[in-house]
């Protein structure tokens, strides 16, 4: 929490206190670096009165934030788009499987029960919690890897564990997919676009010869 | 997800400015501003339009830096709070000009297009 901390003789509002707590969200070093002056843009930017952060603004506080965070922990944007690219998608196919279950009930329940075999007698026509729970091994491992993986630029890992990572989640991914009678198209089109806002979130558009000097 | 980290290398290599990337330099090419004189700016210039979130403009700020198309340039404090300066570089100034005329060369065609395209009604069959 080494936040360059303002000061500068003005008293400290809640809505700068707020702000600086979102803040957060970057590396320690750049909040160190541009903190002060991403505050300072924030408060010109909130209308008189405002004491609470615009939602916008912390969307896009987290957004740019984490951004920072994937870029330092793995070099430049473009160096490691595939991994990037990769963890974030099987974080949401992950996302996506556990919500899939918990709306469809019963059905998704008996679905996946039915790979691991005998388990199928234990499974109650109950709530959507019950089905979360019955998830197999299989699924719990995955999940555990997913969000591990989606928190490791996060967390600071590194960017060859993060790859191995991907690897083995996508490989197991697209076994365990089809086979546990989830759905697929839906899967990969979330985790696409999951991706995609990721992606963008992360090295920002498509850098032209990506950050050679201006190709031509 | 192969076609489409291959869809977006493609892309990338043809991709032209984003909307609020031209604007920011557009917004610094007349002087040096502060980060919200640029969302203050890039409001105007798209007529309310595109409204900056200050994440998104550092983040665009941060890597156009990067990319060397623009660089600090000085820093204040006013009521308590730190401004830093932008200012668009050489390379900014000749990327934007680029991009300024391929802009207006397809608003040209555009333009041109419809005018010879045939009055409603009278189309094909």
């Amino acid at each position: 929490v080494t936040a360059g901390r303002g000061g500068r003789g003005s008293a400290t509002t809640p809505l700068e206190r707020r702000y600086r707590r979102w803040l957060l969200a970057y590396p320690a070093e750049y909040r160190h670096e541009r903190g002060d002056e991403l505050l300072g843009t924030l408060l010109d930017l909130a209308e008189p009165g405002r004491t609470r952060p615009r939602p916008t603004e912390v969307v896009a506080l987290l957004s740019a934030g984490s951004a920072r965070r994937v870029a330092e922990a793995w070099g430049p944007a473009g160096r490691s788009r595939s991994a990037t690219v990769l963890s974030a998608s099987l974080a949401l196919c992950g996302a996506g499987y556990v919500l899939w279950m918990s709306v469809r009930g019963p059905v998704a329940c008996r679905a996946i029960i039915v790979p691991g075999g005998s388990a199928q007698a234990t499974c109650p026509a109950g709530s959507p919690l019950d089905d979360v729970l019955i998830l197999n091994p299989l699924g719990y491992a995955w999940l555990v890897a997913a969000v591990l993986l989606a928190a490791l630029p996060l967390i600071g890992g590194g960017r060859r564990l993060a790859l191995l990572a991907s690897i083995f989640l996508t490989a197991l991914c697209l076994v365990s997919l089809p086979g546990l009678g989830l759905p697929l198209v839906p899967s990969v089109v979330a985790s696409w676009f999951g991706a995609a806002t990721f992606r963008t979130a992360a090295d920002g558009e498509p850098a032209r010869g990506s950050g050679a000097p201006a190709a031509r | 997800l192969t076609v489409y980290i291959a869809g977006r290398y493609i892309y990338g290599m043809a991709a032209a400015l984003q909307e609020p990337t031209f604007l920011i330099l557009t917004a610094l090419a007349e002087r040096p501003l502060h980060g919200y004189g640029v969302v203050q700016e890039v409001e105007q210039l798209s007529q309310g339009r595109v409204r900056l979130r200050a994440g998104t403009l550092y983040g665009a700020l941060d890597r156009l830096a990067a990319q060397g198309l623009v660089a600090a340039d000085g820093e204040e404090v006013v009521d308590g709070r730190l401004r830093r300066y932008y200012r668009l570089t050489e390379s900014g100034q000749t990327t934007l000009a680029e991009e300024a005329e391929r802009l207006a060369r397809h608003a040209d065609a555009a333009i041109r297009r419809l005018r010879l395209r045939p009055a409603p009604g009278a189309g094909p069959a």
